[in-house]
């Protein structure tokens, strides 16, 4: 039977999987090809629509194969039950507030690579060894992290997006350092139900894509309440969201922040953040400062609380019920070993084997931070950062946050707001200070000290921190050779917002290309 | 608070913690001057392995003692090497000053944290308004609460994995770990 044209294209990137992972390790297990050749030409048949290729990152549950964190702890772990967002996009989600029939369906090639329970900034930290970037021929770049192998495998033209997690910028530095579009929504909009923890408050699923209209159909699919996640936004707020976001200027008042104008931005960031923003004032967009001064104590607000939940979800894995279990505690069992039988506690064995060393010191810093003064002095105060930050947010946006207001203070606030004029729509800043650096350089700096991956987050943790929707989208600049991530947040909820200026930069920066190339 | 590096203290004290929208820029020379200009430096927060055990330093840092500690309430093992316990012990020291920077931020020049912030309890109750969670919740009255109630299914459900019979928790009392270890469950 001969192949529909339609279809060639999508069967000869299922050919190229294995190719792609030889050349880049994006994945940690790929499905097999027939069996995805197969689902791609029963749905074609059935449906006449091309479905989608996706891969899904390994801390989101699936039943076809083991979910590892890309972490010896959970290396053979298969889940009894699918994650949500899976079973939507395979259109198998039988709770769905959506109709999956308008929709198109994905098929899951496979679970991507990612740092160890999303803990790191370079996909160096797996068990399955480093993802590396695509874009970088001659030298091994890292992919940034942790979803650098959902970046990864979109960035070579595999798949047509990835599902990833976000807890403080594990989806917006893949997308800045591989050239891609990564999307965070509001923290709530996308069930969580089926994502392993790391920091619950934080944690974001977010989708990685060349093509916008893909991220937007995707985010459509999954932007739903789902009882099955507690923190799951209720229909009733995203009915408020809709309501007071509806009537937009066309003209939109841009703030650039002045803290997160920092010392250390490469050139190539700053000119192509400059450019970005010289754009988009020329066809008379409004920009305005903005200062914000407790972004400049988000980085170890967030390291206080990441961790401390960290620390309380990573306490599950014992080696009892699942996962990997140490042969040594056995052993040590009535032995002569210099330390005394469960001296650190009966699982430290199984704990102390089965995560990677970042893992461990991230438990330990989470340990530390809610432990007896420590509770007091810093989880409880960078709490209270936390809500200064989101409190310094709401009063810059134009939109009001429908979490901290009720419906009746919202429309108030927006009617002042809309009279004073002087708030903006949304924030615009770089994603991180440079390009992709090799993974020789970033190992080093990693060995060095944890704190120099730490700072690499200082332009991503602030919307992470007040769970705001963010883009990031790959501005292309003549005198640069590699793309820059430029980063666009929005009020809580306001995500429509934040894809359409998305898509607006992606217009203006392919006009600009379009006409250099014809002078 | 003298003997600390002036960097550390910039990052720490800004005189206002309000924020503020200024007036639209009047031309791009007025943007390009304002990216020009950083506003801090975030490798300040990053302290080289000497200032960890510096004899000037009021920071408290965490004892080999208050590691194994630590380490016990982690369930995870002291490594075995004497140069691998002193490499964690820094770097755990490192990530320590690091968080606790905050120390030294005024809780008064906090946005929007109003209220008797020498209190445990206030504090505990504002860090629970600072989730990204609704802070104003319609509370159920009786009748929801009781039709909630009776809507919880008290079958299995095979979509959130749950399996009928699929764990007795007497089943491995009968399924020893291996030749010398198994599980002892007493019976009332």
């Amino acid at each position: 039977m001969s192949i529909p044209n339609n279809l060639k294209p999508i069967l000869a990137r299922i050919d190229r999987i294995k190719h792609s992972n030889s050349l880049y390790n994006s994945l940690i297990s790929v499905r097999d090809e027939n069996v995805l050749k197969e689902r791609t030409t029963n749905y074609f048949q059935k449906n006449k629509i091309v479905p989608y290729l996706c891969s899904i990152k390994d801390n989101i549950v699936t039943t076809e194969e083991a979910t590892t964190c890309g972490s010896k702890i959970l290396e053979n772990y298969v889940s009894p039950f699918q994650a949500t967002v899976v079973s939507i996009l395979e259109g198998s989600n039988k709770g769905s507030q959506k109709d999956s029939q308008n929709f198109t369906k994905s098929i899951v090639i496979g679970k991507s690579n990612l740092d160890q329970f999303g803990m790191g900034s370079g996909t160096t930290n797996s068990i399955f060894e480093p993802t590396t970037n695509p874009l970088y021929k001659n030298q091994a770049h890292i992919t940034g992290g942790s979803s650098g192998g959902a970046a990864s495998i979109v960035t070579d033209d595999v798949c047509d997006y990835s599902i990833g997690t976000d807890t403080g910028g594990s989806i917006r530095l893949p997308a800045h350092y591989c050239g891609i579009i990564g999307f965070k929504p509001s923290y709530g909009r996308i069930s969580r139900w089926g994502v392993i923890a790391y920091a619950q408050s934080f944690d974001t699923v977010g989708i990685l894509s060349k093509d916008i209209k893909i991220i937007e159909d995707i985010y459509e699919q999954l932007n739903q309440y789902d009882p099955k996640d507690p923190t799951s936004l209720s229909n009733n707020l995203r009915k408020r969201i809709e309501e007071i976001t509806k009537k937009r200027d066309e003209k939109l008042s841009i703030g650039l922040i002045q803290e997160t104008n920092v010392e250390g931005i490469s050139e190539e960031v700053s000119r192509s953040f400059n450019e970005a923003i010289e754009a988009l004032f020329n066809i008379n967009h409004t920009i305005r400062p903005v200062s914000l001064p407790s972004i400049k104590n988000s980085l170890p607000v967030y390291y206080t609380l990441a961790l401390a939940e960290a620390s309380s979800n990573l306490a599950r894995y014992d080696g009892v019920r699942y996962g990997f279990h140490s042969k040594s505690s056995e052993a040590s069992h009535g032995s002569d070993s210099s330390q005394k039988k469960d001296e650190f506690g009966p699982f430290s064995e199984t704990r102390s084997e089965g995560f990677g060393k970042e893992v461990q010191k991230r438990i330990l810093l989470g340990t530390y931070n809610l432990s007896s003064d420590s509770f007091k002095n810093n989880y409880l105060k960078a709490n209270m950062v936390r809500k200064s930050l989101i409190n310094q947010f709401n009063s810059v946006f134009k939109v009001p946050n429908v979490l901290s207001s009720t419906e009746e203070e919202s429309k108030e606030q927006l009617r002042e707001n809309k009279a004073n004029n002087n708030k903006i729509d949304v924030l615009m800043f770089p994603v991180s200070t440079s390009t992709a650096p090799t993974l020789e350089d970033f190992l080093r700096k990693d060995s060095e000290s944890s704190l120099n991956s730490y700072i690499d987050d200082v332009l991503t943790v602030p919307a992470s921190l007040a769970g705001l929707p963010t883009i990031v989208v790959p501005w292309k600049s003549a005198a640069n050779q590699m793309p820059i991530g430029i980063q666009v947040v929005g009020q809580f909820g306001d995500d429509q917002q934040v894809l359409e200026m998305g898509q607006l930069l992606l217009a203006i920066n392919a006009s600009q290309a379009a006409a250099s190339e014809s002078n | 608070m003298l003997l600390r590096p002036i960097s550390r203290c910039f990052i720490r004290y800004n005189s206002t913690n309000v924020a503020s929208v200024g007036k639209p820029f009047k031309s791009l020379e007025e943007i390009k001057k304002f990216l020009a200009a950083p506003s801090w430096n975030p490798k300040d927060f990053v302290l080289s392995d000497k200032t960890v055990g510096d004899a000037s330093s009021e920071e408290k840092l965490v004892t080999t003692d208050e590691l194994k500690y630590l380490l016990r309430l982690s369930n995870l093992k002291l490594p075995q090497d004497e140069q691998d316990q002193q490499s964690l012990l820094n770097e755990l020291n490192n990530q320590i000053k690091f968080v606790n920077s905050l120390h030294s931020l005024p809780t008064s020049s906090l946005v929007g944290c109003g209220g008797d912030l020498s209190s445990i309890s206030e504090q505990i109750r504002l860090s629970s308004s600072s989730r990204i969670l609704d802070n104003n919740p319609v509370p159920l009255n009786f009748d929801e609460l009781m039709s909630s109630i009776s809507s919880i299914s008290n079958s299995v459900d095979a979509e959130k994995g749950e399996v009928s019979s699929s764990w007795g928790p007497m089943e491995l009392t009968s399924n020893p770990l291996n030749d010398h270890q198994y599980v002892v469950v007493e019976k009332p």
